[in-house]
């Protein structure tokens, strides 16, 4: 009776316990669904927010909705860069207070065709690029236009996200997985974008026969989003007013400057402006060669390489590089009906520059094109920290002053051998403390003329870059004149090289949003499978994931078994 | 046994006060459905009901040959009604309202917005609010009945405000068409010319085909059959016929007095089913001090409330047939 008695109360008891646990577990569930959190265990923190995305997020004052556009059928990579983004957007979310709202959709799923053009022309006019796919379908592949990218709006302003890095020459796998690693700066640089109210002073220097409004129309376009840009005729305006301005870009002089507007730039160094250098020291251009398609290089009249760059810490070197990773142009080779047919052919004389420099400036960016550039080297100088962001291929060469240019060349193969020279730098960032060019130099008389006002002869921490090249900033026009082509668009060979994100991420640099830059540097690492090893181990890795947890599973049932006998029989 | 389940119960109690809590909180986030503005299944929609704070309400309401009543009162301008019906099909949300302006467009959607209801079946399927445009004129606010939130709606690809779409102006809404029927439901066409009886005339027309044309004031002197053709041209000629838009500042009471006066023509159109729309015809007083209105009259309807409305001459003509025209004579 009493053994009857407890095997009910056992049974009670039981019941009521497994009652309490399944509770339990349903209430951790439903609170699961409320509370994020994530421990990121991977080796290259690669689920982790940089520091300056973070405090964005938390700075927050309005809500931030982001209409991400990829949804839909997508293939696989692009399905694991719209997992990346989704995962990223929450992380963004939680560190905002839910002022990051965001949605996934599919611009064109469910239009008809007039709807889907006006889509797409529209999505095109906001800045979203489409991507061409082939995806695969049950019975057969698919065409399919989808945009990769994301509108961000705060309050009434809106800018494109471009999710998809579309990089030169590099496999489709890779270029999917620098667009994941890039993710977090193109977000936050979107959302910088989209909430500068403040916008940094940035003037393009003028007066000694600098780069032209057409040419460098586009990338004054670009800068608009994020600076005020303007013009500043150098030789009209006394020495503070270049102090306004937080960059100053001397875009490809020509002609000396004047020692009042060398001093000028060197006190706005000195109190602390940053400047970037676009120097062609030799004059080289196609257009200037005779018509036989040769000329001579000659010395461009300036007079700032020597004193002023040199004193800073870098030396333009009077040459010019030649690289066998170079840029083409289009030559005649004959005549058909009459009419001359051209084709493209390497010159060597435009090189392809920045290999995987690991700079924030650099990093994961396209190769830049120059023009005829010139090597630098650096100066010892006190104080200054120098860092190559741009060099040449390892097959690279000099030839130096005065360079004899032979359209000819082209049809000739160069000769590796020659090409010997190894990385040339061609763009150098300095940092630290200039010390004034001006100093000890100017007499007494002069300073108490009052037209130089106060000599300062040692800066404040700031930073100048120098490229060797004026047209690295300059953009194609069409052959009719009319259109100013984007820069680093290549109209001969329909490529767009890196050089407007090279120069926006120097004025970035400079102008101190370098933390936003960092997040460029992130290091994430591909774990890439041995396709060889895939392929000679398949049979056993399929064994193993599908057999052994089978066996596991059935020893477990055995031992318990085993066990159940021993205690219960 | 109590003692071993204190610590179950109490991990359960306190897991159920952290769950409730979470529960609650997210009741006060927005819930999907408060942000669907888009109704895909626009056939089934049998009634749309708009009212604004002028006190503007215009019922639209599906007849089964897909035409639409306003108000039970007037045939409704199919072309709005389009355009109504692919916006509430086509409009997404494109963005949240920003926090620093919810408080003014929620203001401003309480008292100068649009009140939307759609209905499915006869049963109330959805009600939104519409207010104004964003700066940018790209995009309009409204807000789904009962949600907290308003938002940005647009049409993707369509670069403009949806606001002017849901406007409850009756005038808007009324169809333009003079003579809403098919040539073939008109049983008869009377058209007096007061100031030039000989040229008055009635078309009558039988359901088997047949016309019969005579002058009133004339007897049987002037009467006869028409050949088909000539009254079935005529008679086609009225389809899709409209009048231009409604002269601005005509008052009630002038609209009266020119009812009273002597018009050109006073016009009849009969259906076989026995509805008559009379409608006068007077000679423009704009078009006295602007040249621009030189070819144009004012048509007014026997209907409530009595507008006035404006045509071209060349339009109206197809109309504005004589006896001797039409029956051969000129």
């Amino acid at each position: 009776m009493v053994k009857k008695k407890n095997s009910r109360k056992y049974k009670v008891q039981a019941l009521v316990h497994l009652t309490i646990l399944i509770a339990i577990i349903l209430l951790l569930n439903v609170i699961s669904t409320f509370v994020y959190s994530r421990l990121d265990l991977t080796e290259d923190n690669r689920y982790t927010l940089g520091y300056s995305t973070k405090q964005m997020m938390q700075g927050l004052d309005d809500i931030v909705y982001i209409k991400v556009y990829l949804e839909g059928e997508l293939p696989a990579g692009f399905r694991k860069l719209q997992e990346s983004t989704r995962e990223l957007l929450d992380e963004l979310e939680v560190y905002s207070g839910g002022m990051v709202q965001y949605e996934f959709i599919d611009p064109l799923a469910g239009k008809d065709a007039k709807d889907k053009r006006y889509i797409m022309e529209q999505l095109q006019g906001q800045g979203l690029e489409p991507v061409d796919l082939e995806v695969a379908g049950d019975e057969q592949t698919i065409r399919k236009v989808i945009f990769p990218g994301a509108i961000l709006t705060y309050r009434n302003r809106s800018v494109p996200v471009s999710l998809f890095e579309n990089q030169m020459g590099m496999a489709p796998l890779q270029v999917l997985h620098n667009s994941e690693v890039g993710l977090e700066y193109q977000l936050a640089n979107a959302l910088r974008r989209v909430r500068n109210t403040w916008k940094p002073d940035v003037a393009f220097i003028h007066g000694h026969g600098e780069l032209d409004t057409i040419h460098t129309a586009d990338l004054r376009q670009e800068l608009r989003n994020y600076y005020r840009v303007s013009d500043l005729n150098l030789t009209q305006y006394k020495v503070e007013k270049l102090q306004e301005y937080e960059v100053a870009i001397v875009a490809k002089p020509d002609t000396t400057f004047s020692e009042v507007d060398k001093f000028k730039i060197d006190q706005f160094i000195m109190n602390g402006g940053k400047v970037l250098w676009l120097i062609d020291r030799l004059k080289a251009d196609l257009r200037s060669l005779g018509p036989d398609g040769t000329g001579l290089t000659n010395d461009y009249p300036l007079n700032i390489t020597e004193d002023l760059l040199f004193g800073y810490g870098v030396r333009i070197n009077p040459d010019l590089v030649q690289s066998m990773q170079a840029g083409f142009i289009p030559i005649v080779t004959g005549t058909s009906g009459g009419r001359p047919q051209t084709s493209l052919k390497k010159w060597v004389f435009y090189p392809l520059a920045g290999e995987d420099a690991p700079h924030p400036i650099v990093k994961n960016s396209n190769p830049v094109m120059l023009k005829f550039s010139n090597s630098l080297d650096t100066v010892k100088v006190e104080n200054v920290e120098k860092t190559v962001l741009l060099s040449t291929s390892p097959n690279s060469r000099l030839v130096y002053n005065p360079v004899r240019i032979n359209l000819q060349m082209v049809r000739e193969n160069p000769n590796p051998a020659l090409f010997n020279k190894g990385q040339i730098p061609v763009a150098i960032l300095l940092e630290g403390n200039f010390t004034s060019v001006f100093r000890n130099r100017l007499a007494p008389q002069t300073l108490e003329s009052g037209q130089y006002g106060d000599v300062r002869e040692k800066s404040d921490t700031t930073a100048m870059i120098v490229v060797s090249d004026g047209d690295v900033a300059s953009s194609q026009i069409s052959p009719d004149g009319r259109q100013v082509l984007p820069l680093g668009y290549d109209r001969y060979t329909n490529q767009t090289f890196g050089n407007k994100t090279f120069i926006l991420n120097c004025i970035d640099y400079l102008a101190g949003h370098s933390g936003l830059l960092a997040l460029r540097t992130k290091e994430i690492r591909m774990r890439m499978l041995d396709q060889a090893r895939v392929k000679e181990n398949k049979v056993i890795w399929q064994v193993i994931n599908t057999v052994l947890p089978l066996v596991f599973l059935i020893l477990f049932g055995i031992i318990y078994n085993y066990v159940r006998k021993r205690k219960y029989s | 046994m109590i003692k071993k389940l204190i610590i179950p119960m109490l991990v359960l109690s306190c897991l159920a006060v952290l769950a409730f809590y979470f529960i609650n909180k997210e009741e006060t986030k927005e819930r999907p459905d408060r942000q669907d503005f888009t109704i895909k299944d626009t056939a089934a929609v049998d009634r749309i009901f708009l009212a604004d704070r002028m006190g503007n309400r215009i019922t639209l309401t599906r007849q089964p040959d897909n035409r639409w009543m306003m108000n039970d009162q007037f045939l409704a301008n199919q072309s709005y009604i389009d355009i109504l019906l692919t916006t509430i099909r086509k409009m997404e949300v494109k963005n949240p309202v920003p926090l620093s302006y919810r408080e003014v467009a929620i203001k401003e959607l309480a008292t100068t917005g649009t009140k939307v209801e759609i209905y499915k079946d006869d049963e109330l399927f959805k009600t939104f609010y519409v207010g104004g445009n964003t700066q940018d004129e790209l995009g309009t606010y409204m807000q789904i009945g009962g949600a907290k939130d308003p938002y940005v709606v647009h049409i993707p690809g369509f670069n403009g405000y949806l606001n002017t779409r849901f406007d409850a102006n009756l005038r808007d809404w009324k169809t333009k068409e003079i003579v809403p029927l098919s040539p073939g439901n008109i049983a008869s066409v009377s058209i007096e010319y007061p100031q030039q009886p000989e040229f008055s005339f009635i078309l009558h027309a039988t359901k088997e085909g047949e016309y019969h044309l005579a002058n009133p004031s004339a007897g049987t002197e002037m009467s006869q059959t028409l050949p088909p053709p000539v009254a079935r041209t005529y008679l086609g000629g009225l389809k899709n016929l409209q009048f231009e838009g409604y002269v601005p500042g005509v008052r009630n009471e002038r609209a009266d007095s020119l009812w009273n006066s002597v018009p050109i023509a006073r016009i009849a159109v009969t259906s076989h089913n026995n509805q008559t729309r009379r409608m006068r015809v007077f000679p423009s007083a704009t078009a006295r001090d602007n040249p621009i209105y030189q070819d144009r009259m004012y048509l007014m309807f026997e209907e409530s409330p009595r507008e006035v409305t404006q045509v071209q001459q060349g339009t109206f003509s197809r109309l504005l047939k004589t006896y001797p025209e039409l029956a051969g004579q000129k």
